[in-house]
């Protein structure tokens, strides 16, 4: 059972997940984690983005052996290890309801009807959560801890206990983990500035607290990312959400937990001194509200591999600033820890070997007679055909995290990736520090033919595992300038 | 280009046993043809010395010069590596038939004239001759199939399956 429980509320929180997928992926987080992503807004673009990543990993991991020897391949560390897909999301049970009808208005005494009256207004009564809570976390918080305290009740009722809700099921294990003698820790992530973030981070530790058994919520380290302003949009028509309030937002709810202990042993604030624009219209939520990628988002990612290292302890007293002016490698928090640099490069690289050039040459069996191709089938007895759906998920999600990779590059503050058009050459450039080397790919598959034994049970096991390997080795060797 | 080139070294081989086996040194009134047949044996010799050579020098070249490329099925790596082995053989081929010739024109024959001398051994006894240059290929070839599947690199089945050579490189 996992012992690292995270919960990212509303699209800036499943941003988060999105990078934190690749640091998992490329090995830069070992801990296995439980993600539960919340938010009212079914089609929202950014998760349903990072719902399709997380899928495609779970296919990919549970391709590969549970023990290895050595370097640990990609996809190894585990997300919802052991539980379906749909573990990954909550399907919000009352999105299209109106807020009216949830705080039940009409049934109210006059008096407080005319209460209710002044704290909101008509379009807040008549507002129903099919696109989240639009930034109006005076409506999402009621809403969300309403059904949030539904949810976690029944959670803690006996009967519910083979519930598949994707809630319950987080909250029982969560509650099971805090039990056992090692604890868990729980992160909750989400925007102070939004909506359903705003609304979802005060909600959760006492809701727990008042379903688990006593003492137990004690037993585990509670933490929280606050992810501040750091991105921006157009403004649209009334009622339309608005960037340039978002600064306001922060300062109220930042406020608000400075004076108020929600119940977080450890909160990281990450945020972006410029509000650069990751979007080019105005959207309400939906398929439509799609932001790029953001360097904040990594920060964020960097915090929870930081939370849920079992290496890093921080006492009750502590505070740490991460000191960076400048979005390098060396000066990301967390970043030399996790070998951050490495691993991405590493990682960078098979992706954009796999996206641009494997995968077809694979789909057309150019590989057959490959040495490695051979050795594959020879010690393992298994094959590498090339039209394992496998590949095309992996293909899928190389290519969105090269396309992250490079939006996050676009910002002139980031010093991180290299962009390049498809060349061969390229494969030696894709991280900072690197240079256009031609025999990139000659270099790749011929570290892929001296693999020796690869523990793996599965071909698309062996591939992941073998070329962990191959591209490790080849960059260690094209960045010797700063790989040490 | 694989197959080709094993059809090559079984030529050479073939060249080098009708050659000594069916050939004899050609006859002149002045020269002694145990005299020849001693010549014959050490440009043998020479010829598999040279092979050699060039076999392992293309190997050693070859694992660290062919790259793979992307776009196209492995088997045209694979005829490179068979490609540049057959090139050695030839280069090799060459270089025993010149190295030959040019120790046959000072060669102590008898009265003969050099040109005289190159013609009796190469043209007159073309058959014998012929061995030198099968000699060359055929240790040639073997002696790069062997240094590519021993290297550990991405070409070391192109020519000596593993399930042939099971305890060579890995």
């Amino acid at each position: 059972m996992a012992q690292n429980y995270l919960i990212a509320f509303g699209g800036t929180g499943a941003r988060c997940v999105e990078a934190v997928t690749y640091l998992c992926a490329a090995g830069a987080i070992t801990a296995p984690l439980r993600v539960l992503i919340i938010d009212p807004d079914q089609a929202n673009g950014n998760v349903d983005l990072t719902r399709q990543q997380l899928v495609r990993y779970h296919e990919l991991h549970s391709r590969l052996s549970a023990s290895t020897e050595g370097i640990r391949p990609f996809f190894h560390t585990g997300l919802n290890e052991g539980l379906d897909t749909d573990s990954f999301f909550w399907q919000y049970p009352n999105a299209n309801q109106p807020f009216g009808t949830l705080i039940e208005l009409l049934r109210q005494r006059p008096e407080h009807q005319d209460l209710l009256g002044l704290l909101y207004d008509e379009d807040d009564i008549g507002l129903s959560f099919e696109q989240g809570y639009i930034g109006r976390a005076h409506i999402g918080s009621i809403d969300l801890l309403q059904t949030l305290q539904s949810a976690v009740i029944a959670a803690a009722d006996p009967k519910a206990s083979t519930s598949a809700d994707a809630l319950q099921s987080f909250v029982r294990d969560l509650r099971s983990a805090a039990q056992a003698q090692l604890g868990a820790r729980l992160l909750v992530c989400g925007s102070v500035f939004g909506g359903t973030g705003a609304s979802g981070l005060p909600a959760i530790p006492p809701l727990l607290r008042s379903v688990f058994p006593p003492g137990i919520w004690e037993k585990v380290s509670a933490g929280c990312i606050q992810v501040a302003p750091y991105f921006s949009f157009p403004s649209g028509g009334d009622g339309a959400p608005d960037s340039a309030l978002h600064a306001l937002a922060t300062q109220a709810a930042l406020y608000h937990y400075a004076h108020t202990d929600v119940g977080y042993k450890q909160v990281y604030l990450v945020g972006a001194p410029s509000a650069s624009a990751t979007s080019t219209s105005n959207r309400l939520g939906g398929a439509g509200q799609l932001n790029r990628p953001h360097y904040a988002e990594l920060g964020a990612a960097l915090a929870m591999a930081h939370f849920f290292d079992p290496a890093e302890t921080v006492g009750a007293d502590e505070v740490f600033a991460s000191g960076a002016r400048s979005i390098e490698w060396n000066s990301l928090p967390h970043a030399q820890a996790t070998h951050m640099r490495k691993r991405m490069a590493a990682f960078r690289t098979f992706c954009w070997l796999h996206v641009h050039f494997m995968y077809e040459d694979l789909r057309r069996k150019y590989h057959s007679e490959a040495k490695w191709a051979r050795d594959l089938s020879r010690v393992s007895e298994r094959s590498l055909g090339g039209q394992e759906p496998e590949l095309r998920t992996l293909r899928d999600f190389g290519s969105r995290f090269l396309d992250w990779s490079s939006e996050l590059q676009n910002d002139p503050e980031v010093r991180l990736f290299g962009k390049h058009e498809v060349s061969v050459g390229a494969l030696g450039a894709l991280v900072e520090g690197g240079k256009e080397n031609p025999d990139s790919y000659h270099e790749i598959v011929h570290e892929l033919s001296r693999i020796r034994e690869v523990p793996q049970t599965t071909a698309i096991g062996w591939y992941l595992d073998a070329m962990t390997r191959a591209n490790t080795s080849f960059c260690a060797a094209n960045y010797d300038t700063w790989w040490k | 280009m694989r197959t080709f080139y094993w059809f090559l070294f079984f030529l050479g081989l073939l060249m080098v046993g009708v050659g000594v086996w069916a050939f004899s040194s050609p006859s002149s009134p002045v020269v002694l043809s145990d005299r020849l047949d001693q010549w014959y044996a050490q440009m043998t010799l020479l010829s598999l010395v040279v092979g050699a050579c060039i076999g392992l020098l293309a190997g050693l070249v070859g694992t660290t010069r062919l790259r793979h490329r992307p776009n196209g099925p492995a088997s045209v790596f694979l005829d490179r590596v068979a490609g540049t082995g057959i090139i050695a053989a030839v280069v090799a081929a060459v270089l025993a038939s010149v190295l030959s010739s040019w120790l046959a024109y000072g060669a102590d024959f008898g009265p003969l004239s050099p040109s005289e001398k190159v013609e009796l051994v190469a043209l007159t006894g073309i058959g014998r001759f012929s061995a030198l240059i099968g000699a060359s290929v055929a240790i040639s070839l073997l002696v790069f199939a062997f240094v590519t599947r021993t290297r550990v690199w991405g070409g070391q089945y192109a020519l000596l399956e593993p399930s042939y050579t099971p305890n060579l490189g890995h």
